[in-house]
Protein backbone atom coordinates (compact mmCIF):
# COMPACT_ATOMS: atom_id res chain seq x y z
CA UNK A 1 0.00 0.00 0.00
CA UNK A 2 1.05 3.45 -0.42
CA UNK A 3 -0.57 6.71 0.14
CA UNK A 4 -1.04 9.63 -1.83
CA UNK A 5 -1.99 12.90 -0.66
CA UNK A 6 -3.65 15.48 -2.69
CA UNK A 7 -3.24 19.11 -2.62
CA UNK A 8 -5.86 19.91 -0.29
CA UNK A 9 -4.54 17.42 2.37
CA UNK A 10 -6.72 14.37 1.63
CA UNK A 11 -4.66 10.84 1.58
CA UNK A 12 -6.04 8.19 -0.40
CA UNK A 13 -4.71 4.67 0.63
CA UNK A 14 -3.92 2.76 -2.60
CA UNK A 15 -2.41 -0.53 -3.80
CA UNK A 16 1.09 -0.41 -5.30
CA UNK A 17 -0.19 -2.39 -8.25
CA UNK A 18 -2.75 0.50 -9.01
CA UNK A 19 -0.40 3.89 -8.09
CA UNK A 20 2.19 2.15 -10.68
CA UNK A 21 -0.44 2.93 -13.08
CA UNK A 22 1.28 6.10 -13.36
CA UNK A 23 4.80 6.16 -14.40
CA UNK A 24 5.98 8.73 -12.46
CA UNK A 25 4.64 7.32 -8.73
CA UNK A 26 6.18 4.15 -10.27
CA UNK A 27 9.37 5.28 -10.25
CA UNK A 28 9.18 7.14 -7.09
CA UNK A 29 8.44 4.32 -5.43
CA UNK A 30 11.33 2.30 -7.37
CA UNK A 31 13.94 4.89 -6.33
CA UNK A 32 12.48 4.90 -2.78
CA UNK A 33 12.05 1.43 -2.16
CA UNK A 34 9.17 -0.59 -0.60
CA UNK A 35 8.49 1.60 2.21
CA UNK A 36 7.38 4.60 0.10
CA UNK A 37 4.92 6.02 2.80
CA UNK A 38 3.24 9.03 1.34
CA UNK A 39 4.12 10.44 -1.96
CA UNK A 40 2.77 14.51 -2.29
CA UNK A 41 0.54 15.12 -5.20
CA UNK A 42 0.90 18.89 -5.61
CA UNK A 43 -1.27 20.90 -8.16
CA UNK A 44 -3.79 17.55 -8.11
CA UNK A 45 -7.02 18.62 -5.86
CA UNK A 46 -8.72 15.96 -3.87
CA UNK A 47 -11.80 15.36 -6.14
CA UNK A 48 -9.40 15.37 -9.36
CA UNK A 49 -6.96 12.58 -7.81
CA UNK A 50 -10.44 10.72 -6.58
CA UNK A 51 -11.29 10.10 -9.86
CA UNK A 52 -7.71 9.26 -11.68
CA UNK A 53 -7.32 6.17 -8.77
CA UNK A 54 -10.89 5.01 -9.86
CA UNK A 55 -9.35 4.98 -13.21
CA UNK A 56 -6.17 3.23 -12.04
CA UNK A 57 -8.16 0.74 -10.82
CA UNK A 58 -10.23 -0.42 -13.00
CA UNK A 59 -7.08 -0.49 -15.18
CA UNK A 60 -4.51 -1.95 -12.68
CA UNK A 61 -4.40 -5.12 -14.74
CA UNK A 62 -4.07 -3.83 -18.29
CA UNK A 63 -0.89 -4.46 -19.78
CA UNK A 64 1.68 -1.66 -19.25
CA UNK A 65 1.83 0.74 -22.41
CA UNK A 66 5.52 -0.16 -23.79
CA UNK A 67 8.04 3.22 -23.81
CA UNK A 68 9.97 4.09 -26.07
CA UNK A 69 7.40 3.06 -28.77
CA UNK A 70 8.45 4.31 -32.63
CA UNK A 71 6.64 6.03 -34.25
CA UNK A 72 5.37 4.35 -36.84
CA UNK A 73 3.54 1.76 -34.32
CA UNK A 74 1.61 4.52 -32.45
CA UNK A 75 0.55 5.81 -36.24
CA UNK A 76 -0.80 2.74 -36.30
CA UNK A 77 -2.44 2.03 -32.67
CA UNK A 78 -3.90 5.46 -33.40
CA UNK A 79 -6.29 4.32 -36.56
CA UNK A 80 -7.45 1.72 -35.03
CA UNK A 81 -8.22 3.20 -31.27
CA UNK A 82 -10.15 5.98 -32.83
CA UNK A 83 -13.16 4.42 -30.80
CA UNK A 84 -13.52 4.62 -26.64
CA UNK A 85 -14.58 1.86 -24.68
CA UNK A 86 -17.60 1.94 -23.18
CA UNK A 87 -16.48 2.00 -19.10
CA UNK A 88 -13.69 4.79 -20.34
CA UNK A 89 -16.34 6.78 -22.25
CA UNK A 90 -18.95 6.71 -18.54
CA UNK A 91 -16.08 7.29 -16.89
CA UNK A 92 -15.30 10.32 -19.12
CA UNK A 93 -18.92 12.17 -18.71
CA UNK A 94 -17.79 14.76 -16.71
CA UNK A 95 -18.37 18.46 -16.82
CA UNK A 96 -16.01 20.02 -18.95
CA UNK A 97 -13.26 21.62 -16.33
CA UNK A 98 -13.10 18.36 -14.52
CA UNK A 99 -12.88 16.56 -18.49
CA UNK A 100 -9.72 19.34 -18.83
CA UNK A 101 -8.10 18.26 -15.02
CA UNK A 102 -8.23 14.83 -15.75
CA UNK A 103 -6.39 15.05 -18.85
CA UNK A 104 -3.65 17.47 -16.88
CA UNK A 105 -3.24 14.83 -14.41
CA UNK A 106 -2.80 12.44 -16.63
CA UNK A 107 -0.48 14.11 -18.14
CA UNK A 108 1.70 15.29 -14.80
CA UNK A 109 1.69 11.87 -13.10
CA UNK A 110 2.01 10.41 -16.57
CA UNK A 111 -0.32 7.79 -16.81
CA UNK A 112 -0.60 7.83 -20.91
CA UNK A 113 -3.52 5.60 -21.45
CA UNK A 114 -5.62 7.93 -19.64
CA UNK A 115 -4.16 11.13 -21.41
CA UNK A 116 -5.19 9.62 -24.86
CA UNK A 117 -8.53 8.45 -24.22
CA UNK A 118 -9.08 11.99 -22.44
CA UNK A 119 -7.61 13.59 -25.39
CA UNK A 120 -9.67 11.19 -27.95
CA UNK A 121 -12.89 12.72 -25.94
CA UNK A 122 -12.00 16.52 -26.25
CA UNK A 123 -11.40 15.78 -29.82
CA UNK A 124 -14.64 14.22 -30.40
CA UNK A 125 -16.62 17.32 -28.71
CA UNK A 126 -14.63 19.38 -31.11
CA UNK A 127 -14.99 16.57 -34.71
CA UNK A 128 -17.58 18.19 -37.27
CA UNK A 129 -18.32 21.38 -35.52
CA UNK A 130 -17.69 24.74 -37.12
CA UNK A 131 -15.50 27.28 -35.20
CA UNK A 132 -18.52 29.03 -33.51
CA UNK A 133 -20.12 25.86 -32.71
CA UNK A 134 -16.31 24.81 -30.91
CA UNK A 135 -16.75 28.20 -29.36
CA UNK A 136 -20.03 27.51 -27.73
CA UNK A 137 -18.84 24.07 -26.58
CA UNK A 138 -15.74 25.32 -25.19
CA UNK A 139 -16.72 28.73 -23.90
CA UNK A 140 -14.35 29.99 -26.16
CA UNK A 141 -14.18 33.78 -26.59
CA UNK A 142 -13.52 35.48 -30.17
CA UNK A 143 -11.44 37.53 -30.00
CA UNK A 144 -10.05 38.62 -33.33
CA UNK A 145 -8.77 41.39 -35.12
CA UNK A 146 -10.81 42.41 -37.98
CA UNK A 147 -7.52 41.42 -39.98
CA UNK A 148 -7.87 38.28 -38.50
CA UNK A 149 -11.46 37.77 -39.50
CA UNK A 150 -10.67 38.66 -43.27
CA UNK A 151 -7.93 36.28 -43.16
CA UNK A 152 -10.27 33.37 -42.09
CA UNK A 153 -13.05 34.26 -44.78
CA UNK A 154 -10.26 33.90 -47.30
CA UNK A 155 -9.33 30.31 -45.69
CA UNK A 156 -12.71 29.57 -45.95
CA UNK A 157 -12.71 29.95 -49.68
CA UNK A 158 -10.33 27.43 -50.08
CA UNK A 159 -13.43 24.84 -49.57
CA UNK A 160 -15.14 26.03 -52.10
CA UNK A 161 -11.73 24.93 -54.40
CA UNK A 162 -12.60 22.82 -57.17
CA UNK B 1 -5.87 26.31 -22.74
CA UNK B 2 -4.21 23.31 -22.98
CA UNK B 3 -0.64 23.27 -22.24
CA UNK B 4 0.99 22.99 -25.99
CA UNK B 5 2.44 18.99 -25.53
CA UNK B 6 -0.84 18.51 -24.56
CA UNK B 7 -2.10 20.45 -27.72
CA UNK B 8 0.28 18.35 -29.79
CA UNK B 9 -1.69 15.28 -28.24
CA UNK B 10 -5.31 16.48 -29.11
CA UNK B 11 -4.16 17.33 -32.70
CA UNK B 12 -3.49 13.88 -33.17
CA UNK B 13 -6.52 13.01 -33.10
CA UNK B 14 -8.34 15.29 -35.33
CA UNK B 15 -9.36 15.38 -38.93
CA UNK B 16 -7.44 18.26 -40.64
CA UNK B 17 -11.56 19.95 -41.19
CA UNK B 18 -11.84 19.96 -37.74
CA UNK B 19 -8.12 21.19 -37.21
CA UNK B 20 -8.96 24.50 -39.32
CA UNK B 21 -12.51 24.73 -37.70
CA UNK B 22 -10.67 25.12 -33.96
CA UNK B 23 -7.92 27.45 -35.44
CA UNK B 24 -10.94 29.94 -36.50
CA UNK B 25 -12.12 29.80 -33.09
CA UNK B 26 -9.94 32.45 -30.78
CA UNK B 27 -5.81 33.91 -31.27
CA UNK B 28 -4.32 31.48 -29.05
CA UNK B 29 -5.81 28.56 -30.79
CA UNK B 30 -5.01 29.92 -34.06
CA UNK B 31 -1.67 30.55 -32.52
CA UNK B 32 -1.54 26.78 -31.08
CA UNK B 33 -2.63 25.30 -34.89
CA UNK B 34 0.21 26.97 -36.41
CA UNK B 35 1.52 25.63 -39.78
CA UNK B 36 4.06 23.45 -38.45
CA UNK B 37 1.11 21.25 -37.38
CA UNK B 38 -0.38 20.73 -40.83
CA UNK B 39 2.92 20.69 -42.65
CA UNK B 40 3.37 17.44 -40.10
CA UNK B 41 0.24 16.26 -40.97
CA UNK B 42 0.34 16.46 -44.97
CA UNK B 43 3.98 15.45 -44.99
CA UNK B 44 2.68 12.20 -43.32
CA UNK B 45 0.41 11.45 -46.33
CA UNK B 46 1.10 13.88 -48.94
CA UNK B 47 4.33 14.83 -49.01
CA UNK B 48 4.77 16.58 -52.46
CA UNK B 49 2.23 19.29 -51.61
CA UNK B 50 4.44 21.65 -50.84
CA UNK B 51 3.03 25.12 -50.69
CA UNK B 52 5.90 26.26 -53.48
CA UNK B 53 5.17 23.28 -55.77
CA UNK B 54 1.03 24.27 -55.91
CA UNK B 55 -0.87 27.45 -56.13
CA UNK B 56 -1.11 27.82 -52.32
CA UNK B 57 0.14 30.06 -49.94
CA UNK B 58 0.92 28.14 -46.61
CA UNK B 59 0.94 24.51 -45.67
CA UNK B 60 -2.47 24.76 -43.98
CA UNK B 61 -4.03 25.90 -47.66
CA UNK B 62 -2.07 22.33 -48.70
CA UNK B 63 -3.75 20.20 -46.14
CA UNK B 64 -7.49 22.46 -46.74
CA UNK B 65 -7.78 21.40 -50.29
CA UNK B 66 -6.51 17.99 -49.75
CA UNK B 67 -9.13 17.10 -47.78
CA UNK B 68 -12.05 18.94 -49.51
CA UNK B 69 -10.71 17.19 -52.71
CA UNK B 70 -11.31 13.61 -50.55
CA UNK B 71 -14.69 15.27 -49.86
CA UNK B 72 -15.80 14.94 -53.57
CA UNK B 73 -16.23 17.39 -55.96
CA UNK B 74 -14.33 17.53 -59.35
CA UNK B 75 -10.39 17.86 -59.95
CA UNK B 76 -9.78 17.59 -63.48
CA UNK B 77 -11.44 20.71 -65.01
CA UNK B 78 -11.77 20.75 -68.33
CA UNK B 79 -8.78 22.48 -70.45
CA UNK B 80 -8.88 25.45 -72.84
CA UNK B 81 -7.17 25.85 -75.76
CA UNK B 82 -5.84 29.56 -76.45
CA UNK B 83 -4.00 31.30 -78.51
CA UNK B 84 -2.60 34.08 -76.21
CA UNK B 85 0.76 34.52 -75.92
CA UNK B 86 1.89 33.92 -72.38
CA UNK B 87 5.06 31.88 -73.30
CA UNK B 88 7.03 34.49 -75.15
CA UNK B 89 9.43 33.24 -72.33
CA UNK B 90 10.56 30.08 -73.43
CA UNK B 91 9.73 27.11 -71.43
CA UNK B 92 12.64 25.42 -70.88
CA UNK B 93 12.43 21.80 -70.40
CA UNK B 94 15.53 19.54 -69.61
CA UNK B 95 14.85 16.00 -71.57
CA UNK B 96 17.26 13.41 -71.03
CA UNK B 97 18.38 12.14 -67.80
CA UNK B 98 22.35 11.68 -67.12
CA UNK B 99 23.44 7.79 -68.04
CA UNK B 100 25.97 5.83 -66.57
CA UNK B 101 29.70 5.79 -67.88
CA UNK B 102 30.34 2.35 -68.45
CA UNK B 103 33.59 2.71 -69.34
CA UNK B 104 34.96 4.86 -66.18
CA UNK B 105 32.62 2.43 -63.83
CA UNK B 106 34.40 -0.85 -65.06
CA UNK B 107 37.57 0.51 -63.82
CA UNK B 108 35.65 1.78 -60.64
CA UNK B 109 32.29 -0.07 -59.52
CA UNK B 110 31.73 3.16 -57.27
CA UNK B 111 30.11 5.96 -58.72
CA UNK B 112 29.78 9.24 -56.90
CA UNK B 113 27.23 11.75 -57.96
CA UNK B 114 28.06 15.67 -58.44
CA UNK B 115 26.32 16.07 -54.80
CA UNK B 116 28.94 14.09 -53.29
CA UNK B 117 26.78 10.30 -52.33
CA UNK B 118 28.05 7.78 -53.28
CA UNK B 119 27.00 3.91 -54.86
CA UNK B 120 28.67 1.27 -55.28
CA UNK B 121 27.39 -0.94 -58.39
CA UNK B 122 29.32 -3.87 -58.32
CA UNK B 123 26.39 -5.89 -59.46
CA UNK B 124 25.62 -3.99 -62.47
CA UNK B 125 29.26 -4.02 -63.53
CA UNK B 126 29.00 -7.62 -63.11
CA UNK B 127 26.20 -7.57 -65.63
CA UNK B 128 28.46 -5.59 -67.38
CA UNK B 129 31.16 -8.03 -67.85
CA UNK B 130 28.80 -10.59 -68.74
CA UNK B 131 27.39 -8.42 -71.90
CA UNK B 132 29.76 -6.91 -73.73
CA UNK B 133 27.40 -5.67 -76.27
CA UNK B 134 25.66 -3.58 -73.17
CA UNK B 135 27.89 -1.06 -73.34
CA UNK B 136 26.57 0.08 -76.67
CA UNK B 137 23.60 0.50 -75.67
CA UNK B 138 23.09 4.10 -74.34
CA UNK B 139 19.32 4.06 -73.27
CA UNK B 140 19.40 1.54 -70.59
CA UNK B 141 20.68 3.34 -67.26
CA UNK B 142 19.10 6.27 -65.33
CA UNK B 143 20.92 8.61 -62.52
CA UNK B 144 18.67 11.07 -60.79
CA UNK B 145 20.96 12.82 -58.66
CA UNK B 146 19.28 15.53 -56.26
CA UNK B 147 20.93 16.49 -52.94
CA UNK B 148 20.41 14.28 -50.70
CA UNK B 149 19.42 11.50 -52.49
CA UNK B 150 20.70 9.50 -55.67
CA UNK B 151 18.75 6.74 -57.30
CA UNK B 152 20.55 4.94 -60.26
CA UNK B 153 18.80 2.86 -62.47
CA UNK B 154 19.37 -0.08 -64.99
CA UNK B 155 17.43 -2.53 -67.37
CA UNK B 156 18.71 -5.87 -68.03
CA UNK B 157 16.96 -8.22 -70.74
CA UNK B 158 15.52 -11.27 -69.68
CA UNK B 159 15.36 -14.49 -72.41
CA UNK B 160 11.54 -13.41 -73.03
CA UNK B 161 11.99 -9.67 -75.63
CA UNK B 162 9.33 -7.92 -73.54
CA UNK B 163 10.23 -8.45 -70.65
CA UNK B 164 13.38 -6.21 -68.77
CA UNK B 165 14.28 -6.83 -65.51
CA UNK B 166 14.82 -3.13 -64.07
CA UNK B 167 17.16 -2.84 -60.90
CA UNK B 168 16.42 0.62 -59.16
CA UNK B 169 19.25 1.61 -56.17
CA UNK B 170 18.70 4.26 -53.80
CA UNK B 171 21.35 6.39 -51.61
CA UNK B 172 20.25 8.91 -48.97
CA UNK B 173 22.74 11.26 -47.96
CA UNK B 174 23.69 9.73 -44.38
CA UNK B 175 23.34 6.28 -45.11
CA UNK B 176 26.21 4.06 -44.06
CA UNK B 177 28.69 6.40 -42.47
CA UNK B 178 27.34 6.09 -38.78
CA UNK B 179 27.69 9.28 -37.74
CA UNK B 180 24.97 10.69 -40.57
CA UNK B 181 21.43 12.34 -38.86
CA UNK B 182 19.37 9.58 -37.18
CA UNK B 183 16.48 10.52 -39.26
CA UNK B 184 18.42 9.99 -42.68
CA UNK B 185 20.16 7.09 -41.73
CA UNK B 186 16.60 5.22 -40.48
CA UNK B 187 16.24 4.84 -44.15
CA UNK B 188 18.29 2.47 -45.50
CA UNK B 189 19.70 2.16 -48.63
CA UNK B 190 17.47 0.58 -50.87
CA UNK B 191 17.52 -1.68 -53.56
CA UNK B 192 14.79 -3.27 -55.89
CA UNK B 193 14.16 -5.07 -58.75
CA UNK B 194 10.78 -4.72 -60.48
CA UNK B 195 9.96 -6.18 -63.94
CA UNK B 196 9.15 -3.64 -66.87
CA UNK B 197 8.64 -3.32 -70.10
CA UNK B 198 10.65 -0.73 -71.22
CA UNK B 199 12.83 1.75 -69.46
CA UNK B 200 11.02 3.74 -66.56
CA UNK B 201 10.63 7.55 -66.36
CA UNK B 202 11.33 9.91 -63.73
CA UNK B 203 9.18 13.09 -62.22
CA UNK B 204 11.22 14.99 -60.22
CA UNK B 205 9.48 17.54 -58.13
CA UNK B 206 11.74 19.50 -55.73
CA UNK B 207 13.28 16.94 -53.34
CA UNK B 208 10.20 14.58 -54.60
CA UNK B 209 11.21 11.75 -57.30
CA UNK B 210 8.35 9.58 -58.75
CA UNK B 211 9.07 6.58 -61.18
CA UNK B 212 6.81 5.38 -63.86
CA UNK B 213 6.99 1.83 -64.85
CA UNK B 214 4.85 0.18 -67.80
CA UNK B 215 4.37 -3.60 -67.34
CA UNK B 216 5.35 -6.14 -70.07
CA UNK B 217 1.59 -7.39 -71.20
CA UNK B 218 0.67 -10.21 -73.33
CA UNK B 219 -2.76 -11.90 -74.36
CA UNK B 220 -3.71 -12.69 -70.78
CA UNK B 221 -2.55 -10.08 -69.46
CA UNK B 222 -3.87 -6.52 -69.88
CA UNK B 223 -1.29 -3.43 -70.07
CA UNK B 224 -1.05 -1.49 -66.88
CA UNK B 225 1.49 0.98 -65.53
CA UNK B 226 2.53 1.74 -62.05
CA UNK B 227 3.75 4.90 -60.26
CA UNK B 228 5.96 5.02 -57.20
CA UNK B 229 7.34 7.25 -55.12
CA UNK B 230 11.23 7.30 -54.05
CA UNK B 231 11.97 8.20 -50.76
CA UNK B 232 14.70 6.18 -49.68
CA UNK B 233 12.12 3.80 -49.92
CA UNK B 234 10.12 2.39 -53.18
CA UNK B 235 6.38 3.16 -52.65
CA UNK B 236 3.93 1.94 -54.90
CA UNK B 237 1.20 4.82 -55.20
CA UNK B 238 -1.34 3.92 -58.11
CA UNK B 239 -1.71 1.47 -60.64
CA UNK B 240 -3.70 1.88 -63.97
CA UNK B 241 -4.67 0.33 -66.86
CA UNK B 242 -3.10 1.42 -70.34
CA UNK B 243 -0.25 0.78 -72.07
CA UNK B 244 0.95 5.02 -72.81
CA UNK B 245 0.21 7.57 -70.14
CA UNK B 246 1.73 10.59 -71.84
CA UNK B 247 3.13 13.74 -69.37
CA UNK B 248 2.60 11.92 -66.21
CA UNK B 249 3.11 15.33 -63.85
CA UNK B 250 2.87 15.75 -60.32
CA UNK B 251 2.14 19.67 -59.39
CA UNK B 252 -1.07 21.27 -56.79
CA UNK B 253 -0.69 17.99 -54.65
CA UNK B 254 -2.61 16.22 -58.15
CA UNK B 255 -0.93 13.71 -60.76
CA UNK B 256 -2.04 14.51 -64.12
CA UNK B 257 -1.24 12.33 -67.67
CA UNK B 258 -2.96 12.64 -70.96
CA UNK B 259 -4.37 9.50 -72.63
CA UNK B 260 -5.55 9.46 -76.31
CA UNK B 261 -8.77 11.99 -75.90
CA UNK B 262 -8.82 11.84 -72.15
CA UNK B 263 -7.16 13.83 -69.62
CA UNK B 264 -7.02 12.38 -65.95
CA UNK B 265 -5.85 13.87 -62.68
CA UNK B 266 -5.60 11.73 -59.72
CA UNK B 267 -4.92 12.69 -55.83
CA UNK B 268 -3.39 10.01 -53.93
CA UNK B 269 -1.68 10.01 -50.35
CA UNK B 270 0.43 7.56 -48.29
CA UNK B 271 -2.17 6.02 -46.28
CA UNK B 272 -3.62 4.72 -49.62
CA UNK B 273 -6.65 7.07 -50.20
CA UNK B 274 -7.10 8.11 -53.52
CA UNK B 275 -9.78 10.53 -55.61
CA UNK B 276 -9.57 10.34 -59.59
CA UNK B 277 -11.09 12.38 -62.26
CA UNK B 278 -11.18 12.52 -65.71
CA UNK B 279 -12.34 14.48 -68.89
CA UNK B 280 -12.69 14.43 -72.27
CA UNK B 281 -9.46 16.42 -74.45
CA UNK B 282 -9.80 17.83 -77.84
CA UNK B 283 -6.32 16.73 -78.73
CA UNK B 284 -4.91 13.36 -79.66
CA UNK B 285 -2.02 12.75 -76.93
CA UNK B 286 0.42 10.97 -78.71
CA UNK B 287 3.15 8.85 -76.51
CA UNK B 288 6.74 8.47 -77.22
CA UNK B 289 8.69 5.88 -75.13
CA UNK B 290 11.61 7.75 -75.03
CA UNK B 291 10.99 11.15 -74.52
CA UNK B 292 9.08 11.14 -70.86
CA UNK B 293 12.07 11.77 -68.56
CA UNK B 294 11.63 15.75 -69.06
CA UNK B 295 12.27 18.20 -66.40
CA UNK B 296 9.73 20.82 -66.00
CA UNK B 297 10.86 23.94 -64.02
CA UNK B 298 8.42 23.37 -61.59
CA UNK B 299 5.56 21.10 -63.02
CA UNK B 300 3.11 24.14 -62.95
CA UNK B 301 3.30 23.58 -67.16
CA UNK B 302 3.57 20.14 -68.85
CA UNK B 303 4.43 19.39 -72.87
CA UNK B 304 2.33 16.87 -74.67
CA UNK B 305 2.35 15.82 -78.21
CA UNK B 306 -0.36 15.00 -79.96
CA UNK B 307 -1.49 12.85 -83.22
CA UNK B 308 0.20 14.96 -85.87
CA UNK B 309 3.62 15.40 -83.84
CA UNK B 310 2.60 18.76 -82.72
CA UNK B 311 3.84 19.94 -79.11
CA UNK B 312 1.19 21.59 -76.87
CA UNK B 313 2.60 23.59 -73.53
CA UNK B 314 -0.01 23.19 -71.10
CA UNK B 315 -0.84 25.59 -68.05
CA UNK B 316 -2.26 23.52 -65.08
CA UNK B 317 -2.76 27.05 -63.26
CA UNK B 318 -4.66 28.74 -65.72
CA UNK B 319 -6.48 25.38 -67.27
CA UNK B 320 -5.26 26.39 -70.81
CA UNK B 321 -3.37 24.57 -73.77
CA UNK B 322 -0.92 26.43 -75.93
CA UNK B 323 0.13 25.60 -79.36
CA UNK B 324 4.39 25.29 -78.97
CA UNK B 325 7.34 24.81 -80.77
CA UNK B 326 10.42 23.35 -79.98
CA UNK B 327 14.12 24.27 -80.91
CA UNK B 328 16.08 22.26 -78.82
CA UNK B 329 15.58 21.47 -75.23
CA UNK B 330 13.45 24.68 -75.60
CA UNK B 331 9.32 25.44 -75.69
CA UNK B 332 8.01 28.27 -76.14
CA UNK B 333 4.54 29.72 -77.71
CA UNK B 334 3.64 29.23 -81.33
CA UNK B 335 2.17 32.73 -82.24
Amino acid sequence: MVTLVSSDGVSFNVDQKVASRSALIKNMMEDIGEDAGEIPVPNVSSNVLKKVIEYCTYHKDDPLPQSGEDEGTSAADKKKSTVIDDWDYNFLQVDQEMLFEIILTANYLDIKPLLDVGCKTVANMIKGKTPEEIRRTFNIANDFTPEEEAQIRRENEWAEDR
Amino acid sequence: MLPPELVDILCEHLDIGSLVALSQTSTSWRGAINDTVFKTRLTRICPWFEPHLSRRFSWKECAAVYETRLNGGRIASALELTSCNKFSEPLKIRSGAEQLDNRKLLENPVYTSEHGIQVDLADYVKHLRKRPDYERDDNFTRIISLPDMLIVVWLSSTMCSWVNLCDIRVKMRGDGDGDGDKNVSLKADCSQQLEVHTMPWFQVLGTHVFLVTIEYWNSDRDPRWTLWYVDGGIRKLFQCPGERPQSVVCYDGLFRYFEDNTYHVFQVGLDGTEVRDSTDFFLTALHFWNEQDEVYPRNNYSVIIDENDRPYIVDYDGGTVHSARKDGDVYSSHV
